[in-house]
C-alpha cells in the first residue's frame, strides 16, 4: 500500500507552528519523548518505547566460520524489519530505501565504532567463533524509529548472554545455562543514536521528531553518539542545506541526551539483575501487569495543554473551594466520575487512571499571563472583557453620585457660582442614574 | 593505532602530500556523446564516470507534480577495488551510496523547475582509492552541468580526517582511510557555505568535529574552484566551434 501523502495544509500547519516554536504533541523544540525500556524472560530481548514508537529486539547466537580476513572475530549482523505491523506503507521482506537507511546508520553506530568485542566470540580462529544476530522489529512507528531501534539494539546487546563453550580437541561442547553460566558480552562503550529534524531553510532543529514532523522537515541529522561524547556515525541530508553552527550545536545536546539515555539504560539493566537475582518473575509478562506494554493504555492524550497552567495558589483555592460553580473541572473530577481526569490541587498535574496522562506544569515565561486570565474569568463569574465597560460606568456613577451629596450641602452655603455648576453636574448625573438604575 | 604513521615528522602524508592539501583532481566533461550529459573525474587513483539522463517525463506512479524525482544508481565496477567485487550493485553499502548521492544532488537541483520529470544519474567507480563519495558526487555535479540541469550552485564534497589525535588531514586516500580514524564526508554548496550531507563513521570525540568540519568545508571551496576552472574551459573549448572563445575574450 501507497504511503497516503500529506496534504499541503497539514505540512504547512506543522511548518507554521514550528515557526512559534509549538509543536503538535505539546513538547518544546529540544524535548524528546518519554523512553522506556522493558527486558524479556530471555537473555538479550529487550522492548523499548520512545513516546509511541515501538521495538522490540532479540538478539541470538550460533556458532560459524569467521571471516578470511579476521579469523579471529565473532560477526555480528544488523536487521531491522519494517513490517506493515508498524505502519500500513511498510511492506514485508522488501528492501526500502528508509530500511537500507536504518540498518546502514545501526551497522556504523554498533559495527563500525567496535562497541561489541568481536574478538571475545571467538572460540577457535579460523574455525567457530560466535555469530551475533540483532533482530529489530518496529511494532509501531510514530516518527523517529532510529533513535527507538538504537536504544531497543544497545539493551538487547548489553542483555545478551552467549553460552559458555568447553573445546577438547576436535570437539566443542555448548553448555546450557544450568551446566554453566552464560557468558555476557563485553560492549566497549554505549553508543546510541539521536535524530534531529531541521525546519525554516535549516535554521531550527527540534529534537524527536514525530511522523508527521519527519514528512514535512526539510532535513534530518541523526547523531550516533556515546557517553564519552564519542561521535560514532553521523548522517544528515535531506531536501535542503544546514549551516555548520546548527549542526555543532545540535551535536553537543545529542552528546548531552546521549548521557542520560545511556544512564537510564544502565538503570534499566541494573534493575533486570536485581529483579533475576531476587527470584521475582520478569519479562513482558511483568510489563503488562505493570501497563505499560498493552497498547490500550498507552498516551491517549497525545495533545498536552502547554497553555494551561493548573498550579493553584492560594487565593485561587480558597475561592475555588467557596463558590460553588466556579472550578468546573475539579468539582466535576473528584467523586462523580472516578473514571475521569482530574486536577491535583498539590501538585497541578493532571492525575487519572490512565497511568500516562497528564499535564505537565508548565515553565514559568507565558503561565503567568494565562494563569491570570484564568483567575479573573473565575472570580467574576464568566465577566469577560466586554463587561469591563459596564462596570467602568457603575463605577462613574457611583463617585458622581458620591460628590454630588458632598457637594449639596457646601453649595448652600458657598457662592452662585459653583452651585450653579454643580446644579448642572447634579442633574445630569441624576438622569445618568434614573437611566442605569431604572 | 597506526594513526601514528600517518603524518611523519616533517608534515608529509603517505603520498608526500601535506596535511592540508587535495590529490590532484583532473576532469573532462562531456565524454560520452548518448547521455545528455557526462563526466569523467579523477581525484587522484579514485576514477569515476558519471552520465546524466533527463530531464524526461517520469513514469506515471513515481511522477511528482510539485518537483523531478532524481533517479540515481551507484556501482562500482568489480576490477576497482583491491579485491574482485562480486556484486557491483545492491549490496548494502551501495545503496547506502545511492540514498545519500540522490539526497545530496536533490539539495543542489533547483528540483521545483522540472513538474512530473525524472533526472537519472549514473555513477560508476572505476577505480576505488578512497573518498569513491566525494568523486562521485563531483562528478555528477559536473555531468548535471554538462547536460544543462539547473543547479543552485556547484555542490562539491571533500573528507577529512584525523591524524596523530589532532591534525586534520583533508581528502583521504583509501591507505588512511584503512588505517587511520573516523572519516567525514561533507557535501557542500561552497559558495553560501551551506551542508547539503554529511556522513561519518567510526569513533571520534566530538571536540575535533569543528576543526575537521572546516578542513572539509575548505577542501570543498578549493574543489568548487577547480570544478569551475574546467568547466569554463570546456564552454570556451565548445564555443570554440561557434567563435564563443573570441567573445568571451
Amino acid at each position: 500500500m501507497k504511503e497516503t501523502p500529506l496534504s499541503n495544509c497539514e505540512k504547512a500547519f506543522v511548518v507554521q507552528a514550528i515557526k512559534e516554536r509549538l509543536r503538535l504533541d505539546g513538547r518544546k523544540l529540544e524535548e524528546f519523548r518519554p523512553l522506556k525500556i522493558n527486558f524479556g524472560a530471555e537473555w538479550g530481548s529487550a522492548h523499548v518505547t520512545l513516546g509511541e514508537t515501538r521495538v522490540l529486539a532479540q538478539v541470538s547466537c550460533e556458532l560459524g566460520q569467521p571471516k578470511a580476513t579476521r579469523p579471529n572475530e565473532g560477526l555480528l549482523y544488523i536487521n531491522v524489519e519494517l513490517s506493515p505491523m508498524a505502519a500500513l506503507h511498510f511492506e514485508a521482506g522488501r528492501n526500502s530505501e528508509l530500511t537500507v537507511q536504518i540498518n546502514r546508520i545501526l551497522e556504523r553506530t554498533f559495527k563500525d565504532s567496535r562497541c561489541v568485542d568481536l574478538e571475545s566470540l571467538c572460540v577457535s580462529a579460523e574455525d567457530k567463533v560466535w555469530i551475533l544476530r540483532v533482530d529489530l522489529n518496529v511494532l509501531n512507528h510514530e516518527g523517529n524509529i532510529i533513535d527507538c531501534a538504537s536504544v531497543a539494539a544497545l539493551c538487547a546487546l548489553a542483555h545478551f548472554k552467549h553460552p559458555d563453550v568447553t573445546v577438547t580437541g576436535e570437539e566443542i561442547k555448548i553448555h546450557t545455562s544450568a551446566e554453566k553460566d552464560p557468558i555476557p558480552i563485553v560492549l566497549h562503550h554505549y553508543p546510541v543514536c539521536v535524530s534531529y529534524a531541521t525546519f525554516q531553510n535549516g535554521e531550527v532543529a527540534i529534537a524527536d521528531p514525530t511522523v508527521i514532523e519527519e514528512r514535512s522537515s526539510e532535513a534530518n541529522m541523526v547523531f550516533g553518539i556515546n557517553s564519552y561524547r564519542e561521535l560514532c556515525c553521523l548522517n544528515l541530508g535531506g531536501t535542503t542545506l544546514t549551516s555548520s553552527n546548527l549542526l555543532l550545536q545540535c551535536s553537543s545536546r545529542a552528546a548531552n541526551r546521549a548521557k542520560q539515555v545511556v544512564d537510564q539504560i544502565k538503570a534499566a539493566l541494573a534493575t533486570d539483575a536485581e529483579a533475576r537475582s531476587a527470584d521475582q518473575s520478569v519479562g513482558f509478562t511483568e510489563c503488562l501487569k505493570m501497563n505499560t506494554i498493552n497498547s490500550l493504555a498507552q498516551d491517549r492524550l497525545s495533545l498536552r495543554l502547554r497553555r494551561f497552567n493548573f498550579t493553584l495558589d492560594d487565593d485561587f483555592r480558597n475561592m475555588s473551594s467557596n463558590s460553588a460553580g466556579a472550578p468546573d473541572i475539579k468539582a466535576e473530577g473528584d467523586d462523580s466520575l472516578p473514571d475521569a481526569t482530574r486536577i491535583d490541587e498539590n501538585t497541578g498535574l493532571l492525575n487519572s487512571n490512565q497511568s500516562n496522562v497528564r499535564w505537565v506544569p508548565e515553565d514559568s515565561s507565558d503561565s503567568d499571563e494565562d494563569e491570570h486570565i484564568f483567575e479573573k474569568g473565575d472570580e467574576s463569574g464568566g465577566a469577560d472583557s466586554d463587561d469591563k465597560d459596564l462596570e467602568e460606568e457603575l463605577e462613574n456613577v457611583a463617585e458622581e453620585m458620591a460628590y454630588k451629596r458632598q457637594s449639596q450641602p457646601i453649595s448652600k452655603g458657598g457662592s452662585q457660582q459653583p452651585v450653579k455648576r454643580n446644579i448642572d453636574n447634579s442633574s445630569d448625573s441624576e438622569e445618568e442614574t434614573t437611566m442605569v438604575l431604572g | 593505532m597506526a594513526n601514528q604513521d600517518l603524518l611523519s615528522d616533517q608534515g608529509l602524508r603517505l603520498d608526500g602530500r601535506r596535511a592540508h592539501e587535495l590529490r590532484r583532481i583532473r576532469c573532462k566533461l562531456g565524454v560520452f556523446s548518448q547521455p545528455d550529459g557526462s563526466a569523467y573525474l579523477e581525484q587522484g587513483n579514485t576514477k569515476v564516470l558519471a552520465a546524466v539522463y533527463g530531464p524526461h517525463q517520469a513514469p506515471g506512479k513515481k511522477s511528482n507534480h510539485s518537483e523531478v524525482i532524481v533517479n540515481c544508481q551507484y556501482s562500482m565496477a568489480v576490477f576497482s577495488t583491491g579485491e574482485r567485487k562480486n556484486r557491483p550493485r545492491g549490496d548494502r553499502k551501495s545503496q547506502e551510496m545511492t540514498i545519500h548521492l540522490q539526497q545530496t544532488l536533490r539539495a543542489a537541483i533547483k528540483t521545483e523547475l522540472y513538474p512530473r520529470s525524472q533526472i537519472d544519474v549514473f555513477i560508476e567507480v572505476l577505480q576505488a582509492d578512497g573518498g569513491n563519495y566525494c568523486a562521485s558526487v563531483n562528478a555528477a555535479t559536473l555531468a548535471l552541468i554538462d547536460a544543462g540541469i539547473c543547479l543552485k550552485e556547484y555542490v562539491c564534497a571533500c573528507t577529512a580526517s584525523l591524524a596523530n589525535g589532532n591534525v586534520p588531514l583533508m581528502d583521504v586516500s583509501h591507505l588512511e582511510e584503512v588505517s587511520g580514524g573516523a572519516t567525514l564526508s561533507v557535501a557542500s554548496l561552497p559558495s553560501s557555505n551551506k551542508i547539503a550531507f554529511m556522513e561519518m563513521s567510526q569513533r571520534f570525540h566530538l571536540d575535533h568535529l569543528p576543526k575537521v568540519l572546516d578542513h572539509a568545508l575548505q577542501g570543498c571551496q578549493q574543489i568548487m574552484s577547480i570544478l569551475d576552472k574546467a568547466v569554463r574551459e570546456h564552454l570556451a573549448l565548445v564555443g570554440s566551434a561557434s567563435d564563443w572563445g573570441n567573445i568571451a575574450k
